[in-house]
């Protein structure tokens, strides 16, 4: 397998790139917004001017190094010095700069313009996942790395990412956004800087904790765009992917009206009684996507870095305790209290206390975590805001 | 080393020689014994941080995690670049810079001797505690060499070690700077006016005042980070009203200056080379001068490119963006000046020639990619993506190393007294010049096409690229133990044939240590000489 | 070495290291400098306690929008929500905004908002005459607080600005 690849690869650069892969690229994406096409026109600006001065420079060099070769006889001239020369060579590049200058003010202005935007996302960068707000609609998620990837992802996993599809930019709940409307989107982080970035859009951003920043887009185009973060944030950096989804604007109201049903089972599922499977069945999947990246998909963590949850005289003890450390973190430990919903929460807590060669025997119900977790109120809207 | 052959043959025409034994090395003030030194460990510290590069690449040959996990990784990226920056491309110019500004202006040492010597061994002090982090509790740094907050205060125990690290070589690296200063205004021969100094001294003059303006800054932004993890402080933070892209504001303020301090001795040896070469005059050698201090000049002013994305006002983006275009300018001089050196030369390609046409396009390749993302709206797109690293290592690997390379072939012969072997130099260079472009080409279009930078494990449509750069880096990185193997070999006696005094045809005109006999005695210059070479005049 | 070189050379390095102490001073001294620079140009979108009476004309004419957001730091187990998301107002009127933030966990809770507008120029037009924001907040376990913000516009806001967001994260400080 692995010959062959390097034998493909070889051959790639030998015979130029039509052979390439189908989704190959080499270039930069022209995307899918008014803006990603005028970063794209200026990128193919700027390259076509820079080959254009290679070609003059590395022409004159070329010729000089074959020409004036000793080898050849040819003897030194032993001028050094024209002012005529420098000049010339200070102005050009000059008025090139120039010209290049103009076209990239105008779209950077143009980037800059959030303002008439029709509605507000707010993305959270935590280590490592994304949380979406939808400021309009009160919807709001964790979006990380989807399973498949995250089990092929860890170290010998075994599982050969080419057979995963779209290993590594793909996640367990992507962004939504309608097409053709000019949504603003605010940034910032929880924990360390990370980056948005989705090329498709044109633009990255850092997500700053304390600071907000701001950055907006238009996408002409149903899709789906995937991006990652680009800010390093830690251990995995890599593996917090964005995925965008954008869809008619009568398809994405259809899905807003399912999230908002969703957010009212969800509701009514944290309150009634779960049985102790249920619960580490669901849990079992919840430690696979959000605690097995350090404590390992075994529970027996890393040593000196990240503690082992098998054994764990932590999981072994007290529930509330457990609870209380998951809830609110501590250290390189997320406070799960914010990321995941009571069911979830519950799920998780309860697996571990059973599984991963654990057997405490008890459990914990959502309501209970409900009560505990640092739920979001109702938000109040303006009414004649619409 | 090269000094122990020159200790042999000279020993007898002088009242005191070198100590005897390893003693000798560790108390030196002789500046062609520390140049040697600096130049060893510079060496040294190239093939450590070339393994950590070849365990990067090996992690990126296939996707999927095979060989490391992500925190050692990032470890890797992070001491990667610290070892390099700080442990081979500085010292090595250093080395260089003792070596040679002494025999370039006609002085018999450097000014302050045994502040050489400790800023050497302070280096070596320095690189040895930021090794020893690797084996601490939580493992190396592994939040870039950048150590941006909040991310590098999540380091583990190794943290203070890290940073005390910094401090140290940022304390060698002043006093390397304060000697080489002083060296300058102070040791020049009589006749040797300012304008008349050789471009190599007059490039290191400028980066030793580069170096005495940002060392302190960056010591004080880490000395900051330090109280904000251990003293309550708020620097950097924002609960306690501080803010984190405030660093990064003077991160850059060093950090932009910092890569010329690895670029400007670089355009110095490439300028004292070409012209020796083509057997011609370098240039607009006063247009060189400037072009050199616009661009010290301009490295103070450009910082926040590397940080489009934070979130500037939109002022400061359009600032920021036309002061960094206008650095095109002086380096598009330097490089249209080398070409018109070469113009109508009588040129021949030994190895060191080779090595510095090389440096002359593959550096304006990185010249050009910086142009593209000096442009804010595109940076955008190129910000922290493998284009950027394909931009800094074009402008660092075949610029920087290869001019090292090319220094080194250029001038043993006249330390030693001893001829490298020309053809295996030769292979040398090709390999490294062809698996150099295997290696970091194909990384602009796996930016382009949208492969972030760091990132232990990729998507597979980057795969093909990704395991051709990888193939690049291990070819480059195993062609350099050939160099190692000349370099010794040349030291211990190289191809038996004795150099001249001159070394290369017609050098006399271009340098004062071409004047010198080779090798080069242990003392030179204990008068000043009469004539200067007035080459470029 | 003689006499009149040693000299020449001390001389340097003392100019020399006295650079050295003025680049470091200069490091410590672009804190301040910073945040006199943000104040002006708005860079990092932080206000500051404007305690000065406002006197401005209430411009009916013009309605703007204000939006105000929150959002907690990692570790920060508190329930933090505006009353309103959004209000809309005329520049130079007094707006006012609750919020309300309960401490969710069984321990007292020190913890401090941080105040961030965007646009990022708009930041020397907004007031903030009186923000829970500038002093430390402590919360006992459980505890639920109404907290106020108070902003005035100037009205001499450049039009091209139609939205604003007061944004405030909430970072803990301690638990004890």
């Amino acid at each position: 397998m692995k010959t062959k690849q390097l034998f493909a690869s070889l051959l790639l650069m030998a015979y130029g790139l039509g052979t390439a892969q189908a989704d190959y690229t080499l270039n930069l994406m022209e995307g899918v917004t008014s803006i990603s096409k005028d970063v794209y026109g200026l990128h193919m600006l700027v390259l076509w001017v820079c080959v254009f001065i290679g070609i003059v420079v590395f022409g004159a060099m070329f010729y000089s190094i074959y020409f004036h070769r000793k080898s050849r006889g040819y003897q030194a001239s032993n001028f050094h010095e024209s002012t005529k020369v420098e000049i010339l060579w200070t102005i050009i590049p000059t008025v090139i700069l120039i010209l290049l200058a103009i076209p990239a003010t105008k779209v950077m202005l143009e980037m800059d313009d959030v303002q008439d935007s029709e509605m507000t996302i707010k993305v959270t960068g935590w280590q490592w996942k994304w949380e979406y707000e939808y400021l309009d609609s009160g919807i709001r998620f964790f979006s990380s790395l989807d399973e498949a990837s995250n089990k092929a992802r860890q170290l010998n996993s075994g599982i050969d990412p080419r057979t995963v599809p779209n290993y590594l930019l793909n996640v367990d709940k992507p962004l939504v956004v309608p097409i053709n409307t000019k949504i603003r989107f605010l940034f910032t982080a929880a924990d360390v800087i990370h980056s948005w970035w989705v090329p498709d859009l044109g633009w990255k951003k850092d997500t700053i904790p304390g600071f907000i920043n701001e950055a907006w887009t238009s996408v002409e185009k149903a899709g789906t765009y995937r991006g990652q973060c680009t800010e390093l944030c830690g251990k995995d950096h890599g593996f917090m992917p964005i995925v965008v989804i954008a869809m008619e604007k009568a398809d994405y109201a259809a899905w807003v009206a399912e999230q908002k049903s969703a957010a009212v089972e969800a509701a009514s599922a944290a309150e009634k009684d779960w049985t102790q499977e249920d619960l580490i069945a669901q849990g079992e999947k919840v430690y696979a996507n959000n605690c097995a990246s350090c404590h390992m998909a075994d529970g027996a963590g890393i040593a000196g870095t990240f503690p082992a949850v098998s054994n764990s005289p932590v999981v072994l003890g007290d529930m509330n305790a457990q609870v209380e450390l998951m809830l609110n973190g501590k250290g390189m430990m997320p406070a799960f209290g914010q990321m995941l919903d009571p069911v979830d929460f519950a799920a998780v807590a309860t697996f571990i206390r059973n599984g991963l060669g654990n057997a405490v025997g008890d459990s914990i119900q959502p309501a209970a975590i409900k009560s505990l977790q640092a739920a979001i109120p109702e938000v109040v809207y303006d009414d004649d805001d619409e | 080393m090269s000094a122990v052959t020159a200790e042999h043959e000279h020993d007898e025409h002088h009242d005191h020689g070198p100590e005897k034994g390893l003693l000798r090395w560790i108390i030196t003030t002789n500046h062609k014994d520390i140049g040697t030194l600096y130049l060893l460990f510079a060496l040294a510290m190239f093939f450590v941080g070339g393994a950590m590069a070849l365990v990067i690449r090996a992690e990126l040959f296939e996707p999927g995690m095979q060989f490391v996990s992500p925190q050692f990784f990032n470890s890797m990226t992070t001491m990667h670049a610290l070892v390099m920056v700080f442990g081979a491309v500085m010292p090595a110019f250093v080395g260089f810079a003792n070596w040679q500004i002494p025999l370039m202006i006609g002085a018999p040492d450097m000014a302050l001797p045994r502040m050489n010597n400790m800023s050497f061994w302070m280096l070596v002090g320095g690189i040895l505690l930021l090794a020893s982090t690797l084996f601490m509790e939580g493992g190396a740094p592994a939040s870039g060499w950048t150590l941006y907050p909040p991310l590098v205060l999540q380091t583990g125990a190794a943290l203070p070690f890290a940073i005390f690290a910094v401090h140290m070589l940022g304390i060698s690296s002043i006093m390397g700077a304060i000697n080489i200063i002083a060296t300058i205004f102070n040791m020049r021969a009589p006749k040797m006016t300012l304008m008349k100094m050789p471009l190599f001294v007059w490039t290191w003059l400028i980066t030793a005042f580069l170096l005495i303006a940002i060392m302190p800054v960056f010591a004080g932004a880490v000395t900051m980070l330090l109280t904000d993890r251990f003293f309550d402080t708020s620097f950097f933070n924002a609960a306690g009203g501080g803010d984190p892209v405030l660093y990064q504001h003077i991160f850059w303020f060093f950090g932009h200056p910092e890569v010329y301090v690895m670029i400007l001795p670089t355009f110095g040896v490439a300028s004292t080379i070409i012209p020796v070469f083509a057997r011609k005059p370098l240039f607009g050698y006063s247009s060189m001068v400037y072009a050199t201090a616009a661009i010290a000049f301009l490295s103070f002013i450009v910082w926040a490119h590397h940080m489009f994305t934070v979130g500037m006002p939109i002022a400061g983006e359009l600032y920021f963006m036309y002061a960094t275009m206008l650095i095109a300018i002086p380096t598009g001089v330097k490089i249209f000046n080398w070409t018109a050196t070469m113009w109508q030369g009588s040129m021949t390609f030994e190895t060191p020639m080779l090595f510095s046409i090389a440096f002359v396009v593959l550096f304006t390749l990185g010249g050009f990619t910086g142009l593209m993302m000096a442009l804010a709206p595109v940076d955008f797109q190129y910000h922290d993506t493998y284009f950027i690293v394909a931009h800094f290592h074009y402008t660092l690997v075949p610029a920087s190393i290869f001019i090292l390379m090319a220094g080194g072939y250029f001038w043993l012969p006249k330390w030693t007294g001893n001829m490298y072997d020309e053809k295996l130099a030769k292979f040398h260079f090709w390999l490294s010049a062809i698996s150099v472009n295997i290696l970091f080409f194909p990384q602009h279009f796996l930016g382009l096409a949208g492969m972030p930078r760091r990132i232990p494990d990729y998507a597979v449509q980057f795969a093909d690229w990704n395991m051709v750069s990888s193939i690049g880096a291990f070819i480059f990185g195993f062609s350099q133990l050939l160099f190692l193997y000349i370099v010794i070999k040349t030291i211990k006696g190289g191809t038996g044939e004795k150099v001249s005094d001159e070394v290369w045809e017609d050098a006399h005109k271009h340098g004062l240590e071409w004047t010198l006999p080779s090798p080069v005695p242990y003392h030179t210059f204990a008068t000043p000489p009469e004539k200067i070479p007035t080459e470029h005049f | 070495m003689n006499a009149d070189l040693e000299r020449k050379n001390k001389k340097t390095v003392r100019a020399l290291v006295f650079l050295v102490l003025m680049m470091f001073l200069f490091a410590v001294a672009l804190i301040p400098l910073y945040d006199i620079l943000c104040e002006i140009t708005g860079i990092n979108g932080k206000t500051k306690q404007d305690s000065a009476v406002l006197n401005y004309t209430i411009d009916t004419q013009r309605e703007i929008i204000v939006e105000f957001i929150t959002s907690l730091g990692a570790g920060t187990n508190l329930a933090f929500k505006a009353d309103k998301y959004e209000l809309k107002v005329h520049p130079g009127e007094v707006i006012s905004m609750g919020f309300t933030a309960s401490n969710k966990t069984d321990q007292r809770m020190t913890a401090k908002a941080v105040p961030s507008v965007t646009p990022g120029p708009s930041v020397s037009y907004v007031k903030n005459t009186e923000c829970f924001c500038f002093d430390t907040q402590v919360f006992e376990a459980g505890e639920t607080k109404h907290l106020k913000v108070q902003i005035v516009i100037n009205p001499a806001l450049p039009e091209r600005y139609k939205r604003l967001t007061f944004g405030l994260t909430f970072l803990i400080l301690l638990t004890k």
